[in-house]
């Protein structure tokens, strides 16, 4: 799991997307284990109480439980779940920023189609 | 359990080092002490651990004024800046004597933290480069198990890997054995995403005391193009400005109405950092 | 309570410099008594005192042992109070060591002077109180010699301790003041008013002291006059030394 903290949103909602990613590339699997909130803040150089934050709305949307003295487990129907979330995020967090940047830059619409239709075909970029 | 801090004050000479402080650690919290160079944040760390005496108000560790209090003072380990230890005491000595006066000294942690940090303990003091002098009290701090710790610009002369083991180290401490850690520095961006609340000090006196989130939840950061921003800031609380070419970034306090914002403004989250500059400049 | 901690601690800070310290006077004693054996011929030779050396050591060790110790009970959440007890609890037990240390190798360095060739040794206090002997046995003799030199090591290392820390208090300026004022006053002012003025006054009353002491010219010495005065000063000393401790604070 990477993740690059930035200063523009909080870092507890950072850590919540950064395991969502994680889960919907299927580096966590359903019902397999998560790192515990120690592991995440050392490895993090976070706070523990932040990434408590950050878990907890993972867990208060269900896509997490936690087995005491075990610990934390990706729920099943997890992927589906995000996969939903997300998609109905799509639009607001990346469609309204590309057409913001593509006006700032003169693009035209066409030409944002092609680069989305080099996008799809790009399967080896980083 | 706190530490409370009551109504201190402090003069050195004509200088008012600090005026009528009111604060209060809390249980197992990680604080970022902040302030510039001279605001105060070494002379009430002094304070609280007896090292020097207000001239009002008192301290109260766990419900016990901390002046010339044993049993007080034992609940805190303070790592300075300034050394403190005989220059001439091997680093293996001065283990073992911290061991005598701390009993939760954990020594067998204090030798594997040593040799984690390539710390040769057979040295004494006089003969540590700036950096492991840091080093060799950081891992006392780490090993002594008090209730509360006072880091004192912990990372000095620390190289970038020794800093980044060191924060490692100090959130695993802190998870597996929760305590009050009271980190002061201005150095800010490194103990940023440490540290749970944030109390800034500025020329003696405190003038944020409140969670990081929610501090940096009580602004945000405009930036596009300087006559934008300009127009756009007429009306708002602004603490500061940067201005690079033609682009400006302006930081305002305030809740923020996305739908007020004009398309060429970019608007982001407070920084700390950013913050912390403005509120202690001038 | 971090008492028994700052004891310790206080203790070990002479361990190294006594050990260091006996070395030598051992390695003295067993010098001198060779060269009585070699070079002495059939005369007796005599040689004394090296409580006196015990002394300025123990001075010096008063001097050197406030700062670095004070630095070190701040660090570790040790009171000035806490400090303060485990100070005079190790002075009293160092200095007791070491009159007890003193009296046997006085004894000894006697012995073996003796037995080897005609050289004797006699205790700084051997001279002054030998009188004692015509009433006392030697054993309570011994005793009343160690209970002694206890209390003069112990008021040493206080008037060392106590001075160290009033230069920790005092600012530059004050020092300054104090080393010519003092010096001065002893040898300079206080003669010259005494000889000028007082008509003597001064030197009247300090012999008075001394003699109350060591005893008139002459006549035999009481120790315990010594003792008293000895007493008397490391509560008087002790007493401002905690005052100027109890307000102290780290100039680090």
């Amino acid at each position: 799991m990477q993740m690059n903290f930035n200063e523009e949103r909080p870092i507890y909602i950072q850590i919540s997307e950064g395991i969502e990613d994680a889960i919907l590339s299927g580096a966590f699997q359903e019902e397999s284990q998560i790192p515990s909130i120690t592991e995440l803040s050392v490895n993090y150089r976070i706070n523990p109480a932040t990434a408590l934050k950050g878990i907890n709305i993972l867990v208060d949307e269900g896509n997490i439980y936690k087995k005491r003295g075990v610990g934390m487990f990706v729920a099943e129907g997890a992927v589906e779940r995000l996969t939903f979330k997300r998609r109905e995020k799509f639009y607001g967090n990346y469609i309204r920023n590309l057409v913001d940047e593509a006006k700032r830059l003169e693009i035209t619409k066409d030409e944002i189609k092609t680069m989305i239709e080099r996008g799809f075909e790009d399967e080896h970029r980083d | 359990m706190s530490i409370e801090i009551k109504d201190v004050s402090k003069n050195f000479g004509t200088t008012q080092a600090l005026s009528r402080v009111n604060l209060t650690f809390d249980n197992n919290k990680i604080y970022g002490l902040l302030g510039r160079n001279g605001a105060g944040k070494t002379t009430l760390l002094n304070i609280i651990t007896n090292r020097i005496f207000a001239d009002e108000g008192e301290v109260i560790v766990d419900g016990i004024p901390s002046k010339e209090n044993d049993q007080a003072l034992q609940k805190i380990y303070m790592m300075s800046e300034k050394n403190y230890y005989p220059t001439n005491m091997k680093i293996k000595e001065i283990f073992a004597w911290t061991k005598n006066f701390y009993q939760d000294f954990d020594m067998d942690y204090a030798k594997k933290l040593a040799d984690l940090f390539d710390l040769n303990i057979n040295k004494n003091v006089k003969s540590l480069s700036t950096g492991y002098t840091s080093i060799f009290k950081v891992i006392i701090a780490l090993s002594v198990n008090t209730p509360y710790v006072l880091l004192d610009e912990p990372v000095l002369g620390l190289d970038a890997n020794h800093r980044d083991i060191f924060y490692k180290l100090l959130i695993e401490k802190y998870s597996n054995f929760p305590c009050t850690i009271v980190i002061s520095t201005h150095l800010i961006e490194e103990v940023s995403t440490v540290i749970e609340d944030v109390i800034i000090i500025r020329n003696g006196t405190i003038i944020k005391n409140q969670s990081r989130e929610e501090l940096l939840s009580q602004g945000y950061t405009i930036s596009g193009k300087a006559s934008s921003v300009d127009s756009f800031i007429v009306d708002k609380n602004v603490i500061g400005t940067e201005t690079i070419g033609g682009l400006k970034s302006a930081f305002i306090l305030g809740s923020i109405n996305k739908e007020t914002i004009p398309t060429d403004l970019e608007v982001t989250k407070l920084d700390l950092q950013k913050l912390f500059v403005q509120l202690t400049n001038a | 309570m971090n008492i028994k901690a700052a004891t310790k601690y206080q203790l070990n800070d002479y361990n190294k410099s006594l050990r260091v310290y006996y070395l030598v006077i051992l390695l003295v004693i067993i010098f001198l008594t060779l060269l009585d054996t070699i070079w002495g011929g059939n005369g007796d030779g005599t040689y004394n005192g090296f409580e006196s050396s015990s002394i300025i050591f123990l001075f010096i060790c008063g001097l050197n042992s406030f700062k670095t110790t004070f630095l070190m009970m701040l660090q570790n959440g040790t009171s000035r109070k806490s400090m303060f007890i485990g100070n005079i609890t190790s002075i009293l037990t160092v200095s007791f060591a070491m009159s007890v240390l003193d009296r046997i190798l006085s004894l000894l360095a006697n012995i073996i002077g003796n037995a080897i060739g005609g050289l004797s040794y006699s205790g700084l206090f051997d001279l002054l109180y030998s009188h004692r002997l015509e009433n006392l046995n030697s054993f309570v003799f011994q005793l009343e010699i160690i209970l002694l030199t206890w209390m003069v090591y112990t008021a040493v290392t206080i008037g060392g301790y106590f001075i160290t820390i009033l230069y920790y208090r005092m600012n530059t300026a004050l020092k300054v003041i104090v080393s010519v004022g003092v010096p001065a006053s002893i040898l300079f002012i206080i003669p010259l008013l005494d000889y000028m003025v007082l008509d003597g006054k001064i030197s009247a009353l300090r012999n008075k002291f001394i003699y109350f002491i060591f005893g008139e010219p002459g006549a035999n010495a009481n120790p315990y006059s010594l003792l008293l005065a000895c007493l008397l000063g490391i509560i008087i000393v002790q007493g401002l030394s905690w005052l100027l401790i109890k307000r102290a604070v780290d100039k680090n």
